[in-house]
């Protein structure tokens, strides 16, 4: 097994690490999940091990997203209930996604989890990416989205009686659902988790679509669901020795600056703008990872093997990318903030003046 | 109550002194935390080395020191955009 070498620290690479950090948490914020497609490649594109980009991006979220479940709870957003279960689950699948993990690396060492990471990207940003895109666009026409097929699926999973097996849920507004159903979602949402650190990618569209969660509570139970398998996930991890609690932190730092800036940035956008900046970012960093499959393919000795050049010139057209998408990303985000912020102030400032002259 | 300057409505808006004195005491322990966590970097290499040669005695090192700085910075950076005027569209 090739040795894990934690990055060295410096003046620039922990500016950097802050940096990603705050437009991961504005993009998180800001599009309700993710930020792990920008903090897990990032953490690579600076040299981390695919496995130590993982496990530190989870070490960083799990916290997070405890902070974010016990504020939303306040409001009454929170299913605790489905969240643990689906939680539990996830648990299961975090543990097979990791067992795949560390199995691939001794087998072809970081090379051969770079590429099963990667591949992972490009699948499931290439398809949610896509899907999203679509949902945009449909928004912008201002069709209703995608709920004329989804609730026929969710109605029809709650009209299955397994006996021994249902359980009611608060925000399934008093229905009940067979385990039977939650367990796989739970499942796939960990073993997603565990490989590219963004399970709320089936999470969430699974409770929504599949269970019937009004979409606010979904994401919001999320969280829970986000907490429990990442603590778990989390200790996995740090009993393998591979969070680097450095990476996480710094992160950790910008990105609760992020997060919070990117959630008041949406009540000022309309919802497809939401949506295009996920899809777009989601393709662009697929785009990323896309340049740097042939590099893996050749360090395999699975295609004939590449010039340093040819490495050289591939790896800063990835990281170019990367960059392109996260300050494209958060460009458009920080713009449509002070874009409506300021309108907002424009329309209270004309308010107290017309008041005022009444 | 405390007043802090609002740049665009060219006026001076009222924060509650707790809040602020709440924010800056968050801000200094988060600040704390981090010297401390660049003060210990190579320690902390060192354990995760260690617990990945198998001597596992501070596994546990990095979940408990991610629970501490969320809770700390979190509610830290909470109040920091609030004290600075940005808050939800109402």
């Amino acid at each position: 097994m090739e040795a894990v070498n934690f990055i060295d620290l410096n003046a620039t690479t922990v500016a950097l690490l802050f940096v990603i950090g705050f437009i991961g948490g504005l993009v998180s914020g800001f599009i309700g999940s993710g930020g792990a497609f920008i903090l897990t490649p990032a953490m690579m594109s600076l040299g981390a091990p695919a496995i130590v980009a993982v496990a530190s991006n989870m070490a960083h979220k799990f916290p997070k997203a405890l902070v974010g479940a016990i504020k939303r709870a306040k409001y009454g957003q929170v299913d605790v209930k489905l969240g643990i279960i689906m939680g539990l689950f996830a648990e299961a699948g975090v543990f097979f996604g990791k067992e795949i993990m560390t199995g691939i690396r001794s087998h072809f060492g970081d090379t051969g989890s770079d590429l099963y990471v990667s591949m992972v990207f490009i699948i499931v940003l290439g398809t949610v990416g896509a899907f999203v895109l679509r949902d945009a666009k449909r928004s912008l026409r201002g069709e209703l989205l995608t709920t004329a097929s989804a609730p026929r699926l969710a109605k029809w999973v709650q009209s299955i009686h397994i006996p021994g097996t249902m359980m009611r849920f608060s925000s399934l507004q008093g229905a009940s659902v067979s385990l039977l159903f939650v367990a796989p979602l739970g499942f796939a949402t960990g073993m997603l988790a565990a490989s590219i650190a963004v399970g709320g990618f089936i999470g969430v569209p699974a409770m929504i679509y599949v269970l019937g969660v009004p979409a606010l509570m979904a994401t919001a139970t999320e969280l829970v669901v986000a907490f429990v398998m990442g603590m778990g996930g989390s200790l996995l991890y740090a009993w393998e020795g591979f969070v680097d609690i450095r990476l996480s932190m710094i992160i950790l730092a910008g990105s609760l600056f992020g997060i919070q800036l990117g959630a008041i940035g949406t009540t000022y956008v309309r919802d497809h703008t939401v949506k295009f900046v996920m899809g777009m970012i989601m393709l662009i960093v697929l785009l990323s990872r896309l340049f740097k499959l042939p590099v893996y393919f050749s360090n395999l000795g699975w295609t004939p093997a590449l010039s340093t050049t040819s490495q050289n010139v591939l790896a800063t057209l990835s990281y170019a990318t990367l960059a392109v998408a996260l300050i494209a990303g958060a460009g458009v985000i920080l713009s449509a903030l002070i874009k409506g912020i300021t309108e907002h102030r424009r329309r209270t400032v004309a308010d107290i003046q017309s008041l005022a002259v009444d | 109550m405390h007043y802090v300057a609002d740049y665009y409505l060219k006026t001076y808006r009222p924060v509650p002194t707790p809040i602020l004195a709440t924010a800056i005491l968050l801000g200094l322990l988060s600040m704390v935390l981090y010297f401390m966590l660049f003060e210990t970097n190579d320690m902390l290499v060192e354990m995760a080395t260690m617990t990945r040669e198998g001597d596992k005695e501070f596994f546990s090192v990095p979940i408990v020191l991610a629970l501490l700085f969320s809770l700390v910075h979190g509610h830290f950076t909470g109040r920091f955009w609030d004290v600075l005027g940005l808050k939800h569209k109402t």
